[in-house]
């Protein structure tokens, strides 16, 4: 039933998103497009509307998700998914998983929309070449020689910006069933956004608290990557012409996540009131 | 009786929205397997709540519920079908959308006699949900419901705010394919027009349950079923 669940998730994610995906499509065609036309005014506005629109994807991606929760599991048609023959925790799994890969997709686009305009915009003339020197040279100037260092620090960097997309998404569904409940259903919309900015109040305090005590960090080199708990990672990492990443909130926040989840789950099932 | 014999048990079932106002006061009562059952009571009575309760929409409640032997769950959603008030469906959704999203969730539904009752009631199966009138929107959810061979129908006003001709055709659609066997309950105000049509009857009042007897019963006392509801209900039937 699970993978049902996915696929009619997925479905009804498709159909909110198509919109925004199908501009974001049409604005890169035309900034590809314009390209033929010696008109830098143009190639502006195209390569803004790209931007632009990129940016507005996850925005919508993630207001999509909020309210399409909120209305699915709560709302009306929650008459049709609180009664489906499945249980609770794999309604909420599949809400989650399914709305973590479209915020992944909206991120993806937006990554690859900004580095399309940058690159559209810098390999075309001479200043282009010049601000890779410049950023290559300030690298260096960080003592990070290796090109494999900072390609693997991005390629962290981007997974941990997934992981960090997804563990929100989960937030985002315990704000939205705490709203729903009594007595906090009393705040009603507004009290999605409360319940939202103080379950990461705490969990980011709580984060910060921890790394104070114990900063595991990821240590980037050339020769490869270790994990180690020192509170002079930064420094050891830099000194040997590497890169580090803390770890300390990654593996908390995966701990809250599966609490989250599993309050989400508890709360869905035994104080949850369609309106 | 044995307990599979009872479609429903409900043993001290208290519900309240706010703080000292109970919709539902230490409710209980048995339904029996295979009847049809008409949930009366006026507005406020707690008529919904009981059947949102029933499907598996509100989990906060206190008391003890067993729905044809199980508690409500997983096992009793998958032979419980249940039509609110409301309408539930995506707007999205086309009527086939619809339907394939109930074929693939609920082994008791009929995918071709959904399809049947897309001809019979002139509906667009590539409709989207949300340019349908309420009426048609209606008959897709009523369509869905009914192509179910469910164990347990609850629906929720089913007749309400439609034109007496339309009433009397989604009345005979209910009656011809729900599945045999089968307990149906169906909330309504039209107790007179749906007198013929139960055989057994619960009348809420007050948070309590007033009446719950089988149909034959009212008739051998010698009233109408309208004359015993008022007479359970009193001066609430003036202001319903």
């Amino acid at each position: 039933m699970i993978g049902k669940l996915i696929k009619h998730e997925m479905k009804a994610g498709a159909r909110r998103m198509s919109n925004i995906y199908l501009a974001a499509a049409i604005a890169c065609g035309a900034m590809l497009f314009s390209a033929f036309f010696k008109s830098g005014f143009m190639r502006f506005i195209t390569s803004a509307a790209v931007v632009i629109i990129a940016a507005v994807a996850v925005v919508v991606t993630f207001a999509s998700v909020v309210f399409g929760a909120n209305k699915t599991l709560f709302g009306r048609e929650g008459y049709l998914t609180q009664t489906l023959p499945v249980r609770t925790s794999s309604l909420i799994f599949a809400k989650w998983f399914a709305s973590s890969v479209w915020v992944f997709i909206s991120y993806l686009l937006a990554a690859v929309a900004f580095i399309g305009v940058f690159v559209y915009w810098t390999t075309e003339n001479q200043e282009g070449a010049q601000i890779y020197d410049m950023i290559y040279s300030f690298l260096q100037g960080f003592g990070i020689g290796a090109e494999a260092v900072y390609q693997n620090y991005l390629l962290i960097s981007a997974v941990i910006g997934v992981f960090n997309a997804s563990i929100f998404v989960m937030y985002v569904f315990f704000a939205i069933t705490l709203s729903n409940i009594n007595p906090f259903h009393k705040l009603g919309t507004f009290g999605v956004i409360i319940y939202l900015a103080l379950t990461i109040f705490v969990i980011q305090g709580i984060t910060y608290a921890l790394e104070g005590i114990c900063d595991i960090t990821l240590l980037i080199e050339s020769t490869g990557m270790s994990m180690t708990v020192s509170e002079d990672a930064v420094l050891l990492a830099t000194q040997a012409g590497g890169m580090s990443i803390g770890f300390t909130g990654v593996y908390f926040k995966t701990i809250v996540t599966v609490f989250l989840y599993i309050l989400t789950v508890q709360l869905t099932e035994t104080k949850i009131n369609l309106k | 009786m044995a307990e599979m014999e009872y479609a429903i048990k409900v043993r001290n079932l208290k519900k309240s929205y706010t703080k000292g106002r109970l919709i539902l006061d230490d409710v209980s009562f048995d339904i029996p397997a295979g009847k049809i059952v008409g949930l009366l009571g006026p507005n406020g009575c707690g008529k919904t709540t009981l059947l949102k309760i029933l499907s598996g929409c509100i989990h906060d409640y206190s008391g003890k519920i067993i729905i044809n032997g199980n508690v409500p769950g997983v096992v009793t959603k998958a032979t419980t079908a249940f039509l609110p008030d409301t309408t539930y469906l995506s707007e999205y959704f086309r009527t086939i959308d619809a339907i394939d999203y109930f074929n693939d969730f609920f082994y008791d539904f009929d995918k071709v006699k959904a399809l049947e009752f897309v001809s019979r009631f002139n509906l667009d199966p590539k409709q989207k949900i949300k340019t349908m009138s309420k009426g048609m929107q209606e008959k897709v959810q009523l369509l869905l419901i009914m192509s179910r061979a469910a164990r347990l129908y609850l629906l929720d006003e089913p007749l309400g705010g439609v034109d007496p001709a339309a009433r009397e055709s989604i009345l005979n659609v209910i009656m011809e394919n729900y599945a045999e066997k089968s307990t149906l309950m169906l909330s309504t105000h039209m107790v007179n027009d749906l007198e013929s049509t139960f055989n057994h009857v619960l009348i809420l009042g007050h948070g309590k349950v007033l009446v719950n007897t089988a149909i034959d019963n009212v008739r051998s006392s010698g009233k109408s079923l309208e004359q015993v509801f008022k007479e359970v209900i009193g001066n609430d039937w003036e202001v319903d």
